[in-house]
């Protein structure tokens, strides 16, 4: 007799399962919907449906163009782009450079050096210690200041580190009989072999990036240089109309858009980007997850 | 700024940053470090000198008749009106500088960059340098501000809110960091910049610390939260908002304008601060009571704090209040109000403003409540310190303090000025248009102007609006009604060392009043919270501000 996972399943089984998944899915789908809906809602329907709807009745854009319109946004977008990306790119050659160097036993000081990570996970740098740093090293209001500080994360080097661990010390050995340098090892063996796990941290890192506004609201003096999610921070956490809390208009202007549908659009514009990359990187994300989970 | 880096350098500054977390506070840090700012005036002792000096006196500046008079007790100006011409009221400026660094908060999203900001090149044109703010949004303000005082990277002006004008060791770091005023703007010293002089006397009296003058008031209007009400649910019962004068006319309004079988309750959530009117209602005192022996009596330790409480609970029990109401958001609260779901809503008086422009909604909509009280007495109604903050100069030469001093009197332009009007309006074409002799602005305007400047320097606030001049009227008219019944908190401009966890423990008090008119904790527990509060550190401030206020 078979066991019973091997047993083909039934009907009902299928059913079951079938109906698990779509309530799974429309868990998380309707959130989205709802979102997007908002958004895309006029002051009259939200004022019908008491602040949140699930089907608009029509399409209004007027949130995103109050958004997008100036500049403003656009300039911000350019910036988080370019702050993620160059981020992540930092890190990851930090993290790899380390994670390798500490990975390899016998290498200069690594015990020590892995302490002295590990040591900043027990405790991790307060933010005015963190300000009079960057400060000191004449980073305030650079966008320097948005990457170097958290460019490399104790987390992710003891996830890479622990992969690069479990690359077979043969084909290194191999490869250094056949000449191969500490570099060739790395570049041409080992990298090769840790695609998930790159692809992994480099998720990591870009969402960090991305998502990333203390640093900016700390280091940055100038509204120029803010990244997206602080500018839109103020958008959501402000709770007010794009006229502002305060500004004052006693000639009267245009009619602003309402205040949910503005914060809708802007979780949109945030969360766009993120989906865009993801299903790209989903596929290596179990393995590199996995990573030293178990450990042989 | 010296960006020069050396081993010693970033130690000492760690050391400092450690040592100022470790104690709670950026303030060691920002007191501690031996190289504060350029001698200058204000160095040292912030209680230097004998006794407290006077406050600037108050020179009214109307440059515009009012159609609708204030007082200077609060009321404010009301203009129904777009002056016909306007006036030059700052002819002089400094010449000798390029650029003021200020730090400030934001409750809006940033204005574009100096460079793609019409308004903002307008304005540094006519001041001949560059205003150049750090905007901080308001939810991060704290961090900021603890981070740059830390870092003794101090602009050429701060905002100080109620926030900062409450942290431990105040007086240290106005001390080290920030230039003492008052020989520049105490008593009539202050006519040398004739706008500041038109900021009202209570709004100064929260920039006097330990007696000494350490900064100019942002105004904000004195009535701060209201009880609006939406005035067309309740003409259709027949009522208006100022036939309600009792607790008993209130009860029978909420029983009226609830209909849940309609999908309309009486009221959304009021939060813990924000019960307003029941405290009018009950004769709460505001925050602190000043008794005949001179003795202090905190709001909540009084019987009528916990009568208004019970008034909240048994309204609650009677359903008329929104069932979700203790989960609601601000925006919710508001969305609900404005679609007449709730018809009656706590809001900052601004807000009121907010639905008659931005809205487009009439005062026969939209109005505010007056205050009412238990039957047989006059209601009270609580007024605020008069301020959104002070701005404090950092240390400096008293020429450079002079200088900076006309650029905030220059900030501070009143109504029918051409400076306000540039502060108000940016350029023609591009921030305003003119249609019917008033000006209305642009969205770009909108978008360039924003906040920028109005936290650093600001001239009280007037009532114009060219959209609804009958709000002008309405809200003119209430607050002549409500500024009478007003009682003040006797501890404003009075600056106590505050207690150790005042903060946590104030907040374990908001939070058990959001419990108890939730009804998740009992008003039994409620008591205990709030004793507790006055043993762990109700007694300790009582007996400071007494002693403070001799």
């Amino acid at each position: 007799m078979r066991p019973v996972w091997m047993e083909r399943p039934s009907v009902a089984s299928h059913v079951s399962k079938a109906a698990v998944l779509v309530a799974v899915c429309l868990l998380v789908a309707f959130p989205f919907l709802v979102i997007v809906s908002t958004s895309l809602s006029s002051a009259e329907t939200l004022d019908r449906t008491g602040g949140y709807v699930v089907f608009p009745t029509s399409l209004d854009f007027s949130a995103y163009e109050a958004i997008l319109s100036g500049g403003i946004v656009t300039r911000a977008v350019l910036v988080s782009v370019g702050v993620t990306v160059a981020g992540t790119a930092v890190s990851l050659v930090a993290t790899v450079l380390l994670a390798y160097g500490l990975s390899r036993r016998g290498s200069f000081a690594h015990r020590t050096l892995l302490a002295i990570v590990l040591l900043t996970f027990l405790f991790p740098p307060g933010v005015i210690p963190s300000y009079l740093v960057v400060k000191e090293l004449g980073l305030l209001d650079t966008y320097a200041s948005l990457v170097l500080p958290t460019a490399v994360s104790a987390f992710n080097v003891v996830i890479m580190r622990g992969f690069f661990m479990n690359v077979p010390q043969e084909l290194l050995d191999s490869a250094r009989i056949d000449g191969a340098g500490e570099w060739r090892v790395l570049l041409t063996i080992v990298l090769p072999l840790s695609k998930a796990v790159l692809a992994v941290i480099g998720l990591f890192y870009a969402v960090a990036y991305w998502n990333a506004f203390f640093t900016a609201m700390l280091y940055l003096n100038d509204t120029a240089k803010w990244p997206l999610q602080l500018l839109l921070r103020t958008y959501v956490l402000g709770g007010s109309t794009l006229g502002g809390s305060s500004s004052f208009d006693p000639g009267g202007a245009a009619s602003l858009p309402p205040v949910q549908s503005v914060q809708m659009a802007v979780v949109v514009i945030a969360l766009v980007p993120i989906l865009c990359v993801y299903p790209f990187l989903q596929r290596h994300f179990a393995t590199g997850v996995l990573t030293g989970a178990v450990k042989g | 700024m010296n960006q020069s880096i050396s081993r010693r350098s970033i130690l000492r500054s760690a050391l400092f940053g450690a040592s100022a977390v470790a104690l709670g506070g950026p303030l060691l840090a920002a007191c501690g470090s031996s190289d504060s700012g350029s001698g200058g005036s204000g160095s040292g002792s912030p209680s230097a000198g004998s006794g407290p000096v006077d406050l600037p006196s108050y020179r009214p500046a109307r440059y515009v008749e009012p159609d609708l008079p204030g007082t200077a007790d609060g009321v404010q100006d009301g203009y129904l009106r777009f002056p016909s011409q306007l006036q030059r009221s700052v002819e002089e400026l400094p010449t000798d500088w390029e650029r003021l660094t200020s730090l400030v908060l934001t409750y809006d999203p940033p204005p574009p960059a100096a460079g793609d900001n019409a308004y903002w090149t307008a304005v540094n044109e006519r001041i001949g340098g560059e205003l150049a703010p750090t905007i901080v949004p308001q939810a991060d303000y704290r961090e900021k501000f603890n981070a740059v005082m830390a870092g003794n990277d101090i602009p050429d002006t701060v905002l100080l809110t109620g926030d900062q004008l409450t942290m431990p060791r105040l007086t240290e770091l106005l001390g080290a960091r920030f230039a003492d005023l008052s020989e520049h703007l105490s008593g009539d010293a202050v006519e040398a910049y004739p706008n500041l002089a038109n900021i009202p006397t209570y709004a100064w009296r929260s920039a006097r610390v330990n007696g000494r003058l350490w900064g100019v008031p942002v105004e904000q209007q004195v009535l701060t939260n209201v009880m609006m009400a939406r005035v067309d649910l309740l003409s259709s019962i027949g009522v208006t908002p100022a036939d309600v004068k009792t607790t008993d006319d209130f009860t029978d309004l909420c029983a009226e304008l609830t209909a849940p079988q309609s999908g309309r309750w009486a009221m959304g959530p009021f939060g813990p601060t924000m019960m307003l009117l029941f405290w009018a209602a009950f004769g709460v005192p505001n925050n602190w009571r000043l008794e005949s022996d001179g003795t202090l009596t905190k709001d909540w330790e009084t019987d009528e704090y916990f009568a208004a409480v019970e008034y909240h609970l048994e309204l609650s029990k009677q359903g008329y209040f929104h069932p979700d109401f203790t989960g609601f958001t601000v925006t919710q609260a508001k969305q609900s109000f404005s679609s007449g779901t709730t018809a009656l809503y706590m809001d900052g008086l601004a807000g009121w403003r907010g639905f008659i422009e931005q809205e487009r909604r009439t005062v026969d909509e939209i109005g505010v409540m007056l205050p009412f009280a238990q039957p047989g007495s006059d209601p009270v109604f609580h007024v605020s310190s008069g301020i959104f903050g002070i701005t404090a100069l950092r240390q400096d030469d008293p020429g450079v303090l002079q200088d900076r001093l006309r650029l905030l009197d220059f900030l501070a332009a009143p109504f029918g000025t051409e400076e306000w009007f540039l502060l108000n309006y940016g350029v023609e074409g591009v921030d305003h248009e003119m249609t019917n002799g008033l000006p209305v602005l642009t969205d770009k305007g909108i978008e360039e102007i924003r906040t920028m400047f109005k936290f650093i320097g600001a001239p009280p606030g007037v009532m114009f609006s060219g959209q609804s001049p009958e709000w002008v009227e309405a809200q003119h008219a209430w607050e002549s009604a409500v500024i009478p019944a007003t009682i003040p908190d006797p501890t404003v401009g009075v600056y106590i060392e505050p207690v150790e966890d005042t903060t946590g423990a104030l907040q374990a008090v908001y939070d058990a009043v959001a419990d108890v008119t939730a009804e998740r904790i009992s008003i039994d527990d409620f008591r205990a919270i709030t004793q507790n509060w006055t043993e762990k550190v109700g007694n300790e401030t009582r007996e400071r501000l007494q002693e403070a206020m001799g």
